[in-house]
């Protein structure tokens, strides 16, 4: 906002420094005569005052005198007028336009400044303060926030021994950004719990991590190397103390470590996507194929071993959820399926619902079913083409024959065509029809038909024009 | 006379233009040390830790050693750390300090949690000695021959790259 502030200020200083010679002629353009009719009138009265002193020398006569200053008089007058008149006219249309071109002067400059600064320059960049502010008013968190943390601040300086209060004061000062104090209240855990606890250590190594930049500092990589030594396998401390080789320069120290870590993880393990993105850094840096140093990890742990929680939701946990969708789906098709159902044995005059249900059957891989629905769309919508095609297809779907449509679905099809005499659908498979029961010109009347509906040069052109081709070579 | 007052801000503006067009196409982080081959200026440092060494310019003659410029204020210190750790502790490579416009209690446990890989640490609190060698700001790391002249100059942090393409082969040759 200031920023916008001093630039309009400095806009508007531009502005007022272009106006004020445009509006400063035009206001003394009208008082002043021109510049040359005032060096006329000049030399005019200097030539007034040389007649007197030829005058007084005795170099002219009076009469002369006399005369010579009447046409000087004359001369003068003649100027004055002059000069009136040009500041009369062009003086008053040239402030007239020097008044347009002001305002125009008004609009166009701001305008050009936004037009040349929006596109080039980064309005939306958040100031970059000199010294950034250390004392974050709280990140911001809800009053309720704040006043739970204070009591639980409270509570533990009540009760320092409650290691399950540090934790949550830990995990807290983590979620609101507060690495420093996170540390501070994951060291008391560590002491209470003597260090004996890895997921503790592990908690209070993180939060060193991550007050630290990123980069780990020598006392979480020390506090890792302790949780190893109780589990030697602990996936957390491996991948930071590996990260920590890395940091140091130790590029290949770090692959080998991660390498070894993926090797070891079961392929479901939440953390083997940064693990193997990290292996796939290092070897870009290291300039080694990543190809020859992934490894296959082991196959998904069937066993319950859940080693060091990742941190976030993680890939395979997404995918679960993503899994379960589709059984949920299927259960609410289901209830609606059984709803409709249920609906139309009480109204089974509804062909759009029995059409929907034959649909919906056949979604589910219920063909019988559908079959049986769409037959009674049929009898409830006797005319109807778009029942009777599902019917006919649904027919065809459950009599399982590739090439022919079975009889039940034949009838169905003529039924359409006593309908709807052009009808492509039925004119094809009617045509399958006859030509497999070696009626070949029924067949090719009805391709011929057909033919005649579709577009020279599609697909389906193509496949009509060669099957009729068949039927006249007797294939 | 007077027209020349009309060209004098083109003249300025060339000139001005003239000197971005040198000065900004130069990389900041080359910048030439008037130190470079000289030897270290004369100082002594009082230790930063009580029971460590200060730093005085006898201390750097006789090895090759690095000397870094710290502070426990300065953001990309803590990336070239563990970097430095891994010279002074498997590397082999004596590093002292200077410590720069510090609070003595700050540097401390900053040290403390990230690992101290100095083995001498002098605390400059009013920055006067580093203005003798020309730190214009944290990090900077200089090689030190033994005979005690600055030979190479690190400005900003320390990493893995620069150590292996030029600190390691130049303390190799130096240490001949």
């Amino acid at each position: 906002m200031l920023f916008w502030i001093v630039a309009a200020a400095m806009t508007a200083a531009v502005t007022a420094l272009v106006l004020t010679p445009l509006l400063r002629n035009r206001q003394t353009g009208g008082a002043l005569p021109g510049p040359r009719a005032a060096y006329d009138m000049e030399v005019y009265r200097d030539q007034l005052a040389e007649l007197e002193r030829d005058l007084a020398r005795g170099v002219i006569d009076n009469r002369q005198a006399q005369a010579a200053r009447t046409e000087i008089g004359r001369r003068m007058l003649a100027v004055a007028e002059e000069g009136k008149r040009e500041t009369a006219s062009p003086g008053a249309s040239s402030g007239k336009a020097s008044r347009a071109v002001a305002l125009a002067l008004c609009v166009v400059i701001p305008v050009g400044a936004l037009a040349v600064y929006i596109p080039t320059g980064e309005p939306n960049l958040p100031g970059q303060p000199f010294a950034s502010r250390e004392t974050k008013p709280e990140n911001g968190a809800p009053a309720q926030v704040m006043q739970a943390i204070a009591k639980l601040e409270q509570h533990l300086k009540d009760e320092p021994n409650d290691l399950q209060g540090w934790l949550l004061m830990g995990q807290t000062y983590t979620r609101m950004s507060r690495f420093d104090d996170s540390v501070e209240a994951y060291r008391h855990a560590v002491g209470i719990s003597q260090g004996k606890e890895p997921g503790i250590l592990s908690s209070y190594a993180e939060a060193m991590i991550a007050a630290n930049q990123g980069m780990v500092p020598e006392e979480a990589a020390r506090t890792f190397e302790a949780v190893l030594q109780s589990d030697p396998n602990d996936a957390r401390a491996r991948y930071y103390l590996a990260l920590a080789r890395g940091q140091a320069g130790d590029m290949r120290g770090a692959l080998d470590r991660w390498v070894e870590l993926a090797a070891q993880s079961p392929a479901d393990a939440p953390w083997l996507p940064t693990v193997r993105q990290r292996i796939t850094e290092t070897a870009g840096q290291l300039g080694i194929d990543v190809a020859s140093v992934m490894p296959q990890p082991l196959p998904a742990a069937p066993q319950g071993e859940a080693a060091a929680p990742a941190p976030g939701p993680t890939r395979e946990q997404m995918a679960g959820a993503a899994d379960m969708t589709p059984e949920q789906r299927e259960g609410m098709i289901r209830s609606m399926v059984d709803g409709l159902a249920t609906r139309l044995r009480d109204n089974p005059n509804d062909a759009d619902g029995w059409l929907r249900l034959g649909r919906a059957y056949k979604v589910l891989g219920e063909q019988d079913k559908a079959v049986e629905a769409l037959a009674s769309g049929a009898k409830a919508a006797p005319g109807r083409v778009d029942v009777l095609m599902a019917y006919a297809d649904a027919l065809m779907v459950a009599g399982g024959e590739e090439d022919a449509p079975p009889p039940s679905a034949v009838a169905v099809l003529r039924e359409v065509l006593a309908i709807q005499p052009d009808n492509p659908q039925a004119l094809w498979f009617l045509g399958l029809d006859a030509a497999r029961t070696a009626n070949k010109g029924e067949a090719s009347q009805l391709w011929g038909k057909l033919l005649t509906q579709l577009q020279p040069g599609s697909p389906e052109h193509a496949e009509v024009q060669s099957r009729l081709d068949g039927l006249a070579r007797g294939g | 006379m007077r027209r020349l007052i009309f060209i004098l801000p083109l003249v300025l503006f060339a000139v001005l233009a003239g000197y971005f067009a040198l000065g900004l196409t130069r990389d900041p982080s080359v910048v030439p040390s008037a130190l470079i081959d000289k030897p270290v200026p004369e100082f002594t440092l009082p230790p930063l830790l009580k029971d460590g060494e200060g730093l005085a310019s006898a201390d750097l003659k006789g090895k090759v050693q690095l000397v870094n410029v710290f502070a426990s204020w300065c953001v990309p210190c803590r990336i070239e750390h563990p970097v430095l750790m891994r010279l002074a502790k498997e590397q082999g490579i004596t590093v002292k300090a200077i410590n720069y416009k510090d609070k003595p209690e700050d540097a401390v446990r900053w040290l403390n949690q990230g690992g101290n890989p100095y083995s001498a640490i002098g605390a400059d609190q009013d920055g006067r000695v580093s203005i003798n060698w020309g730190v214009y700001g944290v990090p900077e790391t200089y090689v030190i021959d033994a005979q005690g002249r600055i030979r190479y100059k690190v400005v900003g942090p320390v990493m893995p790259d620069e150590v292996e393409r030029h600190i390691l082969p130049l303390i190799k040759e130096l240490q001949g």
